[in-house]
């Protein structure tokens, strides 16, 4: 059979709850990338809220004071303007075609969330997207207003399982059930079954950030659950964890704790400011390695927990592969391996394997990268 | 063609003869169960090799399918179960052709041929069955498009091993604290029973899951009680098996189930306390979309799920190994 020579230009879609990027990559009809892919557009946190709050004003004046109070991505405001941000990318695409003078033979818009056949949001909690009447019909919108070029959506972590997938078919490894799990600002995770991304019944299978964890655990009303792993392993809740425990120092001592280190300055600051999900990975990190008794307690306890839900995928699916990536593996020293630690600790010894895990390097890369074979290879 | 099927657990072995025709299987003599007594490896291979030798005296075909307690690798080998001494790296199939000569021996996890079992009946085929059977031990099986899942070690679906109490359990026959095993089983009941009962004097020293159930009239509220809260730990399990895998269908077997529907029927009681512990427990677990989507409900196979389906993937896998499952 003659391979299709063709190469075309496909436009990747990185959309977050407090930015977006797009990516410009060239890939021949069999997914092969033939270079690197090209940042062309970073949007910031600063420029998604003020877009959105026009978008919003343009619409429905009444709105526009509650945005400025509860920030554009309130329940209420993407609800009922899920378009806002559908639109604010098909501007942005528009504007970078004829600002670099590129033209695209298709679009891949990659997400968190639930998608209906690569082409319909059903939600992104996430994205504070949680309750849409009826699926949102992403592609054909934003298709229409790019004048017909074919647009797919796909949730994030898929496409970071596909390019480690790829990565795995390189080294002609047989790797049936692959799990990719990414420990960062919140978690998430996608899975191949029979080397076929999976979805379950309703297109919801392997999201760990679920998985209840700890029985008496805290409420966590966003998902109306109990004890939910994402509650003890994601960076804005370790901070929280680790700011409440300074607090508890300061309100136990009576006083405020001596400013010994500089991690201790940083959560002094968080307490302060009244914002407890604020430290940043780097500033997360500096308390580990400080050995500061609070981060080191809360980073154990995320290792723990991230550690039983790694049990509960080794004891159900017992997976070829599991990928672990995200700033917390990468970022934060010794946090892999104790989450190994633990997660043997947890497992059914006939089930562990070791030799399954691998750490990634850099999600986002595996993302675009993702994205851009997704738009060829599964057509 | 007829198949001898055996199914070894915990407490029991059954044994039939199972037929096939046009791909359905069914029963072809009464179920005979043998007590075991011993826990020993010697003990069960005595009782397999009694049920080879009379069934291929009475002209069964030489197909054994063998449906087994213990962790079974994917070349059929026994690695080892907690529950016999002795029972570790036996191979099934070695130890009967030595025995018999001419027999073709397939050897399965016992929750898996359940799995397959009930899959096997099921009116409308799922894309994704996850089949959990209770009995002395908890075991399990996943279907994925028509094909039992194995996992890397061949250790797919051992759901007995989900943590989901580390910090308040006996210790498990796997060396670990915390699994679903020793909270929900037959054995995790009676342990619950006894604590809920406290320093009761009417328990007696040797009770066990069978004698329990007996005692359901004098001591109707800690036994519902302790139905209840180990049905709530298995919930919880399944539940968040449910979060990883979504399935369209959770089925739920094993003898416990069987006895503990019997008391049930017996007491008129209006629901089965060990099912609303399930429920209720799944209903903590589960994220909600999981748990609106896929449909949990008791196995239609009882008891004989085991054997069934280990005769039919005997079929499978001896007789048309080219076959997809």
């Amino acid at each position: 059979m003659v391979k299709s020579t063709k190469i075309s230009s496909v436009c990747v879609v990185i959309v977050e709850r407090d930015w977006c990027k797009m990516y410009l990559g060239k890939v021949t009809a069999q997914g092969e990338l033939i270079e690197e892919p090209v940042e062309l557009v970073f949007i910031n946190e600063r420029d998604w809220y003020t877009v959105d709050r026009e978008g919003v004003a343009a619409q429905d004046e009444s709105i526009v004071e509650s945005v400025d109070l509860v920030k554009w991505h309130s329940p209420e405001v993407m609800n009922l303007n899920t378009t806002l941000l559908f639109d604010k990318i098909v501007q942005e695409i528009n504007a970078v075609c004829e600002e670099k003078n590129v033209k695209f033979d298709s679009v891949v818009v990659s997400m968190p969330g639930t998608m209906k056949d690569n082409s319909e949001l059903v939600t992104s909690s996430r994205l504070d997207i949680t309750s849409l009447p009826t699926p949102f019909p992403v592609s054909s919108f934003i298709s229409e207003k790019l004048g017909g070029i074919p647009v797919r959506i796909i949730n994030d972590v898929e496409c970071m399982l596909l390019e480690a997938q790829t990565s795995l078919i390189a080294t002609a490894t047989q790797h049936e059930t692959i799990y990719y799990i990414i420990v960062d600002e919140g978690v998430g995770a996608a899975i191949t079954i029979d080397r076929k991304r999976y979805h379950g019944a309703a297109g919801v299978a392997g999201r760990i950030s679920r998985l209840v964890v700890e029985k008496r655990g805290h409420f966590y009303h966003k998902f109306a659950q109990s004890g939910l792993l994402e509650y003890y392993a994601s960076r804005p809740w370790i901070s929280q964890h680790c700011v409440e425990g300074y607090e508890f120092d300061c309100q136990t001592q009576n006083t405020t704790p001596s400013k010994t280190t500089k991690f201790k300055e940083l959560l002094q600051r968080q307490y302060e400011n009244n914002d407890q999900r604020g430290l940043t990975f780097e500033e997360l990190s500096v308390g580990v390695n400080d050995k500061d008794r609070i981060a080191l307690t809360c980073f154990n306890e995320a290792a723990e927990y991230l550690g039983i839900a790694l049990s509960y995928i080794i004891t159900i699916i017992n997976p070829h592969k599991i990928f672990l990536a995200g700033r917390l593996i990468t970022d934060i020293d010794n946090f892999y391996d104790d989450v190994l630690k633990s997660a043997k600790k947890m497992t059914w010894p006939k089930a562990w394997d070791e030799k399954i895990f691998t750490k990634r390097p850099n999600a986002r890369d595996d993302q675009v990268r993702g994205a851009l074979r997704f738009a060829m290879i599964e057509k | 063609m007829s198949f001898i099927a055996i199914d070894i657990g915990g407490s029991s072995i059954k044994s039939c003869r199972v037929e096939q025709n046009g791909g359905r299987f069914r029963l072809a003599s009464q179920v005979c169960t043998t007590p075991l007594k011993l826990n020993e490896f010697s003990e069960i291979k005595d009782v397999v090799l009694g049920i080879c030798r009379k069934e291929l005296k009475d002209g069964a075909d030489s197909v054994i399918g063998i449906s087994t307690c213990g962790s079974v690798d994917n070349a059929g080998v026994v690695i080892n179960d907690d529950h016999f001494k002795n029972y570790c790296n036996i191979s099934w199939s070695d130890l009967l052709v030595r025995e018999f000569g001419d027999v073709r021996v397939c050897t399965v996890n016992d929750g898996r041929a359940s799995a397959w079992g009930e899959y096997s009946v099921a009116a409308t085929k799922v894309v994704t069955h996850v089949h959990v059977v209770v009995g002395t031990g908890i075991g399990g099986g996943v279907i994925h498009n028509g094909e039992l899942l194995s996992g890397d070690s061949g250790q797919a679906g051992y759901i007995g091993h989900i943590k989901v109490a580390p910090l308040e359990t006996p210790i498990c026959g796997c060396g670990k604290m915390g699994c679903v095993e020793s909270l929900a089983s037959a054995r995790g009941i009676v342990a619950m029973y006894v604590n809920y009962s406290g320093s009761d004097r009417r328990l007696p020293v040797d009770v066990d899951f069978g004698n329990l159930l007996c005692r359901f009239k004098e001591d109707r509220q800690n036994i519902v009680d302790a139905l209840k809260k180990s049905g709530y730990w298995l919930g919880v399990a399944l539940g968040n098996v449910m979060n990883v895998l979504n399935p369209q269908l959770v089925t739920i077997g094993g003898g416990v189930v069987v006895a503990t529907n019997n008391v049930v029927k017996d007491n008129s009681l209006g629901e089965n306390p060990y099912f609303m512990g399930v429920n209720e427990g799944i209903h903590y677990a589960a994220y909600h979309r999981v748990e609106t989507t896929g449909v949990v409900k008791v196995g239609v196979l009882g008891n004989t799920a085991g054997l069934l389906g280990v005769a039919s993937l005997a079929f499978s896998k001896v007789c048309r190994p080219n076959l997809k499952e």
